[in-house]
């Protein structure tokens, strides 16, 4: 019967229909990303690697707050307006609700689990010559670098400075190994935080690179990191010998930059002394909103409506201006806007040069850095060195100006110099901080309200309200991880 | 397949042929009209391949096969009919109409069913509910129409998204939208807004070629849809072709729109510059101390800064004039259906043109529309249906994006004294110019004006909805079908600035255009065997098994330049640079799932149902992929019982009782493992883990219980009244975890909120004669929404100003808590609530927002205590009225607004002033909630309880009049029936709000997006 056929037809057809939805056809994956069992070569180690350093440049961390909490709580740049969310941090209303700067605390996190997840995978990377194990070496190496880096940025952003008494209140929760989601951990003592630093680093040092490399770590970048950690601790035996041993290594790669380059070196990446920057492009920006929303927006000194909302304080302004002749003087411009005239911080045009000021590369360490570092510790150190001293510092002013005399240097030498060197890349404040030296905001052009309570903050010796020196961790934080206590003072 | 076919096809040709003895003749008409009956089959009892129909006279002829002697009429929409031939050579048959066949058979999951003889809970609203409504999608229809459905428009825009929910908000994070199944097909649906205009995934279907659309409400109806159920599903059936003479039909109408509310008035010119008058006259002196002439000179000089007097040199407007217009929309539809027992079609055609109020917005429409099926012998049909549309649209962000929603920068910052044109009849661009003393040198105060002539917003999208079909009689019983369904939508965006408008330079070059492509596809493949048996006449039983596979991709692409060569052509080719990432992505998501259900009804009194439906998906790892999802239900219908039978005026009376499990997938599509993402680190490529992971990811599972008594009585009035409880469990929520792990929220299956709710259907038939029949109806809901659990003890998750606790509704405000005006001062009060060690709040009164802690609002939600709908239908002779109202009450919404439009002075200088301001405290003794002018004082600025009102309304949501023209008329122009009508939407309101009830999200939340509109329309149908 013509019917039966027909039917036997369709049935076959439909049975047909289903064996071809064999069991790969539920697994199904993006195309904007890889799935992270596809990760497998040196090569793809490698852009693991690369990508710590995306969340770092990344708006929440390095592309703007960091910064921020670095300058805006000093005494170098201050609010042009007495509004906005600059005028709540340079006045300390920090509240542990959720706020822009809790974003450093999620974010070096998210850069620490990367890190972490990648040493546990770093043992199957394959590498066969001596080259590809070198390379493999390196990678880990800056993945214990990088970590130790977070940590230390946790440690001076969340914790009292190491000095004040000495790393005994609360810092960093190690992030030593992977921490699972919803698993609570309690914040280990400053102390403990920083010897899990110096660890990593230690760790790390034999396996880096020697070669310069601007935008990742490389061993001198490890090691520069290490003298900053020692200074922040007081040990300036210490602090001296690592900086001491990259100024008079043969093998440092690195020049300052010189006098008559100076001023056009900040339009461009990778100059001779750059030993870590953060690299932004056209296509990865500090932020997602093409670059505005970034540190650099809020020093340009063009035209637009949150554009330079920080300039230098008249205090700053002054020790710039002892010395006319000084080449960092080409790092300010004047401009009139409403009737008013400012002088504007413009050390950074972009890395173009151009004036494009959303693509910048954020600056984490450089040679200048290193021998600054090298001259406090000389004259620190349990037998101080004041010749080397006296030589590293001048190498500093001397290129700011090359008729300058060699002076007798004292650590207020040393600290003026950083201020004039290092504005606008985030030292100031933890340089007060670290030494305990007090935030002196007294002069006529400062913006605070005329109650506030922060003309002068000791951040060591907090009085009322001042205990808003170090952020909070935010109630977020503290109520997903119960574990991790709150800073003193701070609503709980 | 063909070949068969065909085979099969002449075979049954060639039997029909051969076979006659005795020869019929006859006519069949109908019972009630005596009109001919058209294609009707005439079959010979006993003998399948001897069968005739009826011509277009109801007129037939018939061969008798030796030995035969029954013959069986039958016809859609008829009771069949068997006649004995007694050796009579004319028969001439009346068939009776089949009321339950016409009017009680409706779509439901997988089928079709009964409405005394389903168990779930299910909604029906026919095409004659809507088809004159002057809407752009069906959606915008339903409100008021059945209970159990709540809908907010997110824009007054055409084509814009509604916000859907079936018997409450289930879900937080896995969405809260229905399914919509179409002709059985599960189309692409939900917000295919784009970043500048909102678009509801139903705009492709003209309503007009909707025939019913089924809501299914509880498990027993929707679980047979599974992982995908939970939300409600939306059935929508298209139209088909009927059996008969070809029907034309040609629909015209135009209709005019506008705002259908007076929403936020203005104070007028005048009194703005008095309430600038007198704030800086409390300010001068009450701050300042000053008096007298000091005084006066201090606050002349203030509002002519602040609100300066108006120049000759410019030109000034009402900006609601200047921006907004009484939009055109124009709609035109030719459809053509019939067909004979073999073979139907339906084909329309249809263009529809809609101005937005908003100027230089629109939406357009092309659509077509074809259902066609033949029956290619007694045991095989195919089909097809197809939809095919394109729609081009153009609208603007909405919210509080000043410079590019009109609607918005009209109602908050141009005041009356804002020129719009220089004289020379260019715009004024003096925004920023420094004019004035303020600071304006901020982008969102620029001309709107402007903004609107240079600004690309366009959206352009064609959709296909294919459906071909196949179904095989396999013996008598036993049916199997398969359909298979591909719906694509292929958008094209385009978004620009001209390098006159504000952001013309924001990304440093001459304009900016970007292009957005978006693809989305599906494919579904369903196949279904029936069976349906009565045994020992009194057992019925009905029994499917079944599967369905799926797989939608979702393909973006995008890409940005900047720099206009020219600004004749938008086109990227005119821009030089490409500016910021150009990126594309193609995501999938698949499901299979095999589904099941049997029916069994004894003596057609005791029912009883179950569905079982296994789903396996894509979105889940491998050990949790596959999930189970059934229901069980049953009915009684009491009245046929025996005990029963004497009541007389007691048509009808039944019990409904069901119970089911149904799910939602993660709105998420990979959340399950682990990826790295891809970016550029300097020139070198890099990835990185961006987002968490969550294996252990399952659906969230909604059980849901359903109880009903549905009664007819006297034969004119009859009622429903369902019970529900709806408990949604393994919430998909993103709850906290500590930022040390890398991450600080993920999805995960905790928490779980309860929906309770009862619903009340009432239909009264008052008058029903032939020449006049009056029905009246009202439906009511009454929804309790709590979430019962959260993802740990004590959690509270705020989102905007709504708290997520555990106790309270998903619709919880939470914000500053309003303590109103101090008669004395008139100062603004706030309790302070701050938490004391105690845990009780501490209730000092402070004036000033900022020392002000945000509070739980006990007993104010967005939640309605009841909403629903009020019907009327009147007809006499050839004119009908209907009418529809809907309600809800017992809400409060949020009027997100207050904080630029009506701030006490505080920042007003230049912002435009609503007209609640004019209730403000003035001198002591003054009871007011609006407090005294100051500026400085920013307090209704901040979010406050102050912000919660009232959302109570009624309104008369549509009304249709129309008219059938005599047909003793319409026959001398050869046209058989002209219908002409008028029919408004959003007619007027009932509120003691001074803005559209209807413009809150479903949360209660008013986000100063474009209001709703009203649109009259007047149309005229021909069928020929």
């Amino acid at each position: 019967m013509k019917k039966y056929n027909t039917i036997t037809v369709m049935t076959l057809l439909a049975i047909a229909l289903m064996f071809t939805s064999c069991s790969d056809f539920l697994n199904t994956n993006p195309t904007d990303r890889l799935p992270s069992d596809q990760v497998e070569t040196l090569d793809d180690a490698e852009k693991i690697v690369n990508g710590f350093y995306i969340n770092m440049k990344w708006n929440d961390y390095y592309g703007t707050p960091l910064m921020l909490l670095g300058e805006t709580r000093g005494d170098d740049l201050r609010p042009r307006r007495e509004t906005g969310g600059y005028a709540q941090i340079y006045n300390y209303e920090f509240t542990p609700s959720l706020n822009s700067y809790s974003g450093i605390w999620s974010t070096a996190y998210n850069v620490i689990m990367n890190t972490n997840v990648f040493l546990n995978i770093w043992d199957d990377i394959p590498a066969t010559s001596v080259d590809e194990t070198a390379k493999k070496d390196d990678l880990k190496g800056q993945a214990l670098t990088v970590r130790a880096f977070c940590h230390f940025d946790i440690a001076r952003v969340y914790g009292y400075p190491y000095q004040k008494d000495s790393g005994a209140s609360l810092g960093a929760v190690k992030g030593n190994r992977i921490i699972n989601l919803g698993e609570q951990v309690e914040r280990s003592p400053v102390k403990e935080t920083y010897e899990f630093i110096i660890q990593d680093l230690t760790e790390a040092l034999p396996l880096l690179s020697k070669d310069k490399n601007h935008g990742n770590f490389n061993y001198w970048g490890a090691k520069g990191l290490l003298a900053r950690v020692y200074l922040y601790m007081g040990d300036y035996d210490n602090a001296f010998k690592h900086a001491n041993e990259i100024l008079t290594d043969a093998d440092n790669p690195y020049t300052l930059i010189s006098n008559a380059a100076y001023a056009d070196s900040w339009g461009k990446p990778d100059s001779p002394e750059t030993m870590l920057e953060l690299l932004t492009s056209a296509f990865s920006h500090i932020d997602d909103n093409g670059g505005v929303d970034s540190w650099y927006y809020v020093l340009w000194h063009g035209e637009g409506f949150s554009a330079g909302n920080l300039i230098p304080t008249d205090a700053w302004l002054a020790i710039l201006d002892e010395d006319p002749d000084d080449v960092r003087h080409s790092l300010t411009i004047q401009r009139t806007e409403g009737g008013v005239t400012f002088r504007w911080l413009a050390k950074f045009p972009g890395n173009n040069g151009d004036g494009d000021f959303k693509i910048n590369n954020p600056m984490i360490m450089r040679l200048s850095e290193i021998y600054l570092i090298a001259a406090e510790a000389a004259l620190m150190k349990s037998s101080p060195d004041q010749s080397k001293a006296d030589d590293y510092l001048h190498k500093i002013r001397e290129r700011a100006n090359p008729s300058t005399a060699q002076i007798t240097a004292t650590v207020d030498d040393v600290l003026k110099e950083r201020r004039k060197e290092f504005i606008g890349e985030g030292h100031r404040y933890f340089d007060l901080g670290r030494l305990g030296l007090t935030v002196n905001r007294d002069t006529p052009d400062n913006k605070l309200p005329a109650s506030s309570e922060y003309k002068v903050v000791d951040p060591w010796n907090m009085q009322g309200n001042q205990f808003q020196v170090i952020l909070p961790l935010s109630n977020y934080e503290r109520s997903s991880n119960k574990a991790a206590f709150q800073n003193p003072g701070y609503p709980d | 397949m063909k070949k068969i076919l065909s085979i099969a096809f002449l075979t049954l040709l060639s039997m029909g042929v051969m076979s006659g003895q005795t020869k019929v003749t006859g006519k069949v008409t109908d019972l009630n009209t005596n009109d001919p009956v058209s294609y009707a089959s005439v079959a010979v009892k006993g003998y399948a391949t001897a069968g005739t129909f009826t011509d277009d006279n109801g007129n037939y002829t018939i061969n008798m096969p030796e030995g035969s002697i029954t013959l069986v009429f039958s016809f859609v929409g008829y009771k069949t009919q068997e006649v004995v031939v007694n050796n009579r050579s004319i028969i001439d048959v009346s068939l009776e109409p089949d009321v339950a066949q016409i009017e009680e058979s409706f779509v439901v999951a997988y089928g079709t069913a009964t409405k005394g003889k389903y168990s779930g809970a299910a909604a029906v609203i026919k095409a004659d509910k809507i088809q004159d409504i002057p809407v752009v999608s069906f959606e915008q229809a339903l409100a008021g129409n059945t209970p159990g459905i709540q809908i907010n428009s997110t824009s007054g825009l055409p084509g814009s998204f509604p916000e859907i929910r079936i018997r409450g908000a289930g879900s937080m994070n896995a969405g809260n939208n229905p399914l919509y199944i179409i002709d059985g097909v599960p189309a692409i649906s939900g917000d295919l807004s784009t970043s500048n205009t909102t678009t509801s995934s139903m705009n492709f279907l003209n309503p007009s070629d909707i025939e019913s659309i089924t809501i299914l409400k509880d498990a027993a109806a929707a679980s047979l849809y599974g992982s995908r159920a939970a939300n409600g599903v939306v059935l929508v059936t298209t139209k088909k072709g009927k059996a008969g003479k070809t029907q034309f039909r040609f629909k015209a109408d135009l209709g005019l729109s506008d705002f259908a509310f007076n929403n936020f008035p203005l104070a007028s010119d005048a009194e703005t510059e008095m309430l600038h008058r007198e704030a800086w006259t409390n300010y001068g002196s009450l701050q300042l101390g000053y008096s007298g002439t000091q005084l006066e000179q201090y606050v002349n000089g203030q509002v002519e800064t602040y609100y300066p007097a108006k120049q000759s040199e410019y030109v000034y407007v009402d900006w609601r004039k200047e921006l907004f217009r009484t939009a055109v929309t124009q709609n035109y539809e030719l459809s053509v259906s019939g067909g004979d027992e073999k073979t139907r079609f339906f084909l329309s055609g249809s263009y529809n043109k809609n101005e937005a109020v908003t100027k230089g917005r629109f939406f357009d429409r092309i659509s077509a529309n074809m259902n066609f099926e033949h029956k290619v012998n007694k045991y095989i049909a195919v089909g097809v249906g197809l939809q095919y549309s394109y729609t081009d649209q153009a609208g603007h962000q909405e919210g509080g994006a000043a410079y590019d929603n009109p609607w918005w920068a009209a109602m908050s910052f141009l005041t009356w004294r804002w020129p719009a044109y220089n004289a020379d009849g260019t715009y004024w661009t003096g925004f920023d110019g420094g004019k004035n003393a303020y600071d304006l040198n901020n982008s969102s105060y620029r001309n709107p004006l402007l903004n609107n002539a240079t600004q690309i917003t366009t959206s352009a999208q064609t959709r296909l909805l294919m459906k071909p079909w196949l179904e095989v009689d396999i013996i008598d019983g036993l049916k199997a079908k398969t359909i298979f369904g591909y719906d694509g939508i292929y958008i094209h965006d385009k978004f620009g600035w001209l390098p006159d408008h504000a952001n013309g330079h924001a990304y440093g070059g001459d304009g900016f255009l970007a292009v957005k492509k978006h693809e989305y596809s599906k494919l579904v493949s369903s196949s279904t065997l029936n069976y349906s048996k009565t045994f020992a006449s009194d057992h019925n039983l009905s029994a499917m098994i079944g599967w369905e596979a799926e797989k939608q991709s979702n393909y973006h692409d995008y890409m940005g330049k900047n720099d206009m060569a020219s600004t004749k052509v938008i086109s990227m080719n005119m821009l030089a640079n490409v500016y910021g990432d150009v990126t594309d992505y193609d995501d999938e998501s698949a499901l299979l799932s095999f589904i099941s259900s049997v029916n069994y009804n004894y003596k057609s009194k005791y029912f009883f149902a179950a569905t079982y439906r296994r789903d396996g998906s894509s979105r889940l790892s491998e050990k949790n992929r596959w999930g189970d999802f059934w229901s069980i239900s049953g009915s009684w219908r009491i009245k046929s019982e025996d005990f029963m039978q004497n009541i007389n005026w007691l048509d009808d009376l039944r019990l409904r009782i069901s119970h089911g499990i149904s799910g939602t997938l993660p709105t998420y599509w990979y959340y399950y493992k682990p990826f790295y993402s891809f970016e550029a680190y300097g020139n070198k490529g890099s990835f990185y883990i961006s987002t968490a992971h969550n294996p252990e990811l399952t659906w969230e599972k909604n059980a849901s219980t359903n109880i009903a008594v549905e009664s007819r009585l006297f034969n004119r009035f009859s009622f429903s009244v369902d019970f529900y409880i709806k408990q949604t469990k393994d919430l998909l929520m993103s709850g906290t975890t500590s930022a040390i792990s890398g991450f600080t929220s993920y999805l995960r299956n905790i928490g779980s909120m309860k929906n309770t709710g009862v619903e009340i259907d009432v239909n009264v038939d008052i008058i029903k004669t032939k020449d006049i029949t009056w029905t009246a109806g009202i439906n009511w809901t009454a929804n309790k929404n709590r979430i019962t659990e959260m993802s740990y003890e004590g959690e509270e998750l705020l989102e905007s100003v709504y708290i997520l606790k555990k106790g309270y509704s998903y619709n919880q405000y939470y914000t500053r808590e309003y303590a109103g005006v101090n008669p004395e001062t008139g100062q603004v009060q706030f309790y302070r609530n701050n938490k004391l060690p105690d845990g009780t709040y501490n209730k000092e009164i402070v004036n000033s927002a900022s020392n002000a802690s945000n509070i739980l609002i006990e007993g104010k939600t967005g939640d309605p205590k009841g909403y629903g709908g009020i019907t009327t239908g009147f007809r006499y002779k050839n004119l009908s009225v209907s009418m529809l109202f809907n309600y809800m009450y017992g809400h409060y919404v949020f009027d997100q607004a207050q904080d630029q439009m009506s701030v006490d002075g505080g920042t007003s200088y230049y912002r435009s002033i609503s007209k609640e301001q004019l209730r403000r405290w003035q001198k002591p003794g003054d009871i007011t909630d609006v407090p005294r002018r100051m500026p400085g004082d920013r307090a209704g600025y901040y979010n406050s309880s102050r912000m919660l009102m009232k959302g109570d309304f009624i309104r008369l949501k549509s009304i249709t009049v129309s008219y059938n023209l005599p047909k003793n008329w319409t026959k001398k122009v050869s046209l058989e029936d002209v219908r002409i009508y008028a029919a408004g939407n959003n007619i007027f309101a009932v509120t003691d709000l001074y803005f559209d009830p209807e413009l809150s999200s479903s949360r209660g939340f008013v986000n100063r997006q474009t209001p709703p509109i009203r649109t009259i329309s007047f149309g005229v149908e021909l069928s020929f």
